[in-house]
């Protein structure tokens, strides 16, 4: 069953020649890429070397405080990558997004391996770090999304709204389309690559716990379950953040605050 | 209520800007009156054929209009307006001025603040005046 081959780093330097591909490429054609492709490369080097050593530790030290730490620091860290996409800013943008996203994807990743997988212990950081992970990537993917979407919308339908608050709508109905929109917006990328699921994509879990040895038919549950669970919490995860913007943006007296809004140079 | 300078009008036909307001928790208690608005209309010389016409193909004024007719619809006791015959004609602007007048005198407690640059239509629709000069000081 256990066919996996692990890889040294004579191996690894091999792989790393074909970097030169593109770099040979981007001298031959001029395409003033080589510096940044180099960058680009180191980068994924030194980062995935250390991630893996810092697991590695963590799944050693088997503490569940310090898997709960590394949670909230991939929290944190998706929570800024999300805001970072979008192009205006308000004040609690950055709380709001960390709240959200670690809410949605502990709320949905502690369902998963809890009440479905049942893992034990129930930090087992061989199964919470990597489903954990890939629910913060969709979250991410799924806020930015939103809440670029909401903030756009609100400003360039500002008349709109205002006209509606105007004729004695709550902030609650002249909002109602934006904020729907909003969410729309941000469950598009889930729904539509589950869509094409396994006829275009072979998504990267399944994969990985093929190349690990996994029976096919056993990969494909995993990942019908983590497809699940990835809908789910980023469906909260965009209810949340929205909502919160939505606190931020419209006072309780029903007038839209868009004063709060800064836009970002891109 | 309040009457924007630039009034937003919602995708569809005139008349279901009209309607759209009755959605409101606010107002819907109260139901859209279809002769209400064709006794405006006529008031202002149009027919009925005006709330079949698509928002989109109104001009500035027209809109004007149609924002006008939907706050005045709802009876509001207190409506700002601000310049709402910026865009209209002579002719309809004096047949606006009087539609809102016969609103303002259906109730005694029913009032208006009409911001507008011109001192004529000033003296026309109000009792009482403030001018807001460029100097941070205004005088009544």
């Amino acid at each position: 069953m256990n066919n996996y081959i692990p890889i040294d780093n004579w191996q690894l330097a091999l792989a790393a020649a074909l970097i030169l591909i593109n770099i040979a490429l981007s001298l031959g054609l001029r395409l003033g890429l080589a510096r940044k492709l180099g960058i680009a490369a180191l980068r994924m080097v030194v980062q995935l070397l250390l991630v893996g050593y810092v697991l590695g530790w963590i799944f050693a030290l088997d503490n569940p405080l310090w898997v709960l730490l590394l949670v909230f620091m991939m929290s944190a860290i998706a929570g800024n990558a999300s805001v970072n996409r979008t192009r205006r800013r308000f004040p609690s943008i950055y709380w709001n997004s960390f709240v959200s996203i670690l809410a949605a994807s502990g709320f949905v990743t502690g369902l998963l391996v809890e009440g479905i997988i049942h893992i034990h212990p129930w930090y087992d950081p061989q199964y919470v770090i990597p489903l954990l992970g890939m629910v913060l990537g969709n979250a991410l993917t799924g806020t930015s999304l939103a809440l670029d979407r909401l903030m756009e919308d609100l400003v360039s339908r500002r008349s709109q709204i205002e006209s509606l608050l105007a004729l004695g709508a709550t902030r609650w109905e002249a909002a109602n389309e934006t904020l729907k929109e909003a969410l729309r917006t941000g469950m598009i990328p889930t729904i539509n690559s589950m869509m094409v699921l396994g006829l275009v994509s072979l998504p990267g879990m399944m994969t990985g716990q093929m190349l690990a040895g996994v029976n096919p038919t056993n990969a494909v549950r995993y990942q019908i379950i983590i497809y699940f669970t990835l809908a789910a919490g980023t469906a909260l995860a965009c209810i949340s953040v929205i909502l919160l913007a939505f606190q931020v943006l419209f006072s309780p007296e029903h007038q839209l605050r868009l004063e709060r809004l800064r836009k970002i140079d891109a | 209520m309040y009457l924007h300078q630039q009034p937003a009008l919602f995708e569809g036909s005139v008349e279901s800007n009209l309607q759209q307001v009755y959605k409101l928790a606010i107002h819907r208690d109260r139901t859209y009156d279809r002769a209400k608005i064709l006794a405006y209309l006529s008031s202002l010389d149009r027919s009925a054929d005006f709330l079949e016409r698509s928002v989109e193909h109104l001009s500035g004024g027209e809109k004007q209009i149609v924002a006008c007719l939907r706050s005045l619809q709802l009876s509001p006791q207190v409506l700002l307006l601000d310049e709402p015959t910026a865009s209209l004609d002579k002719t309809t602007t004096e047949q606006l001025e009087i539609l809102i007048a016969q609103w303002q005198r259906t109730d005694a407690l029913k009032a208006y603040i009409w911001i507008s640059h011109d001192p004529e239509q000033i003296e026309r629709v109000t009792d009482c005046q403030l001018a807001l000069s460029g100097s941070p000081l205004p005088h009544a």
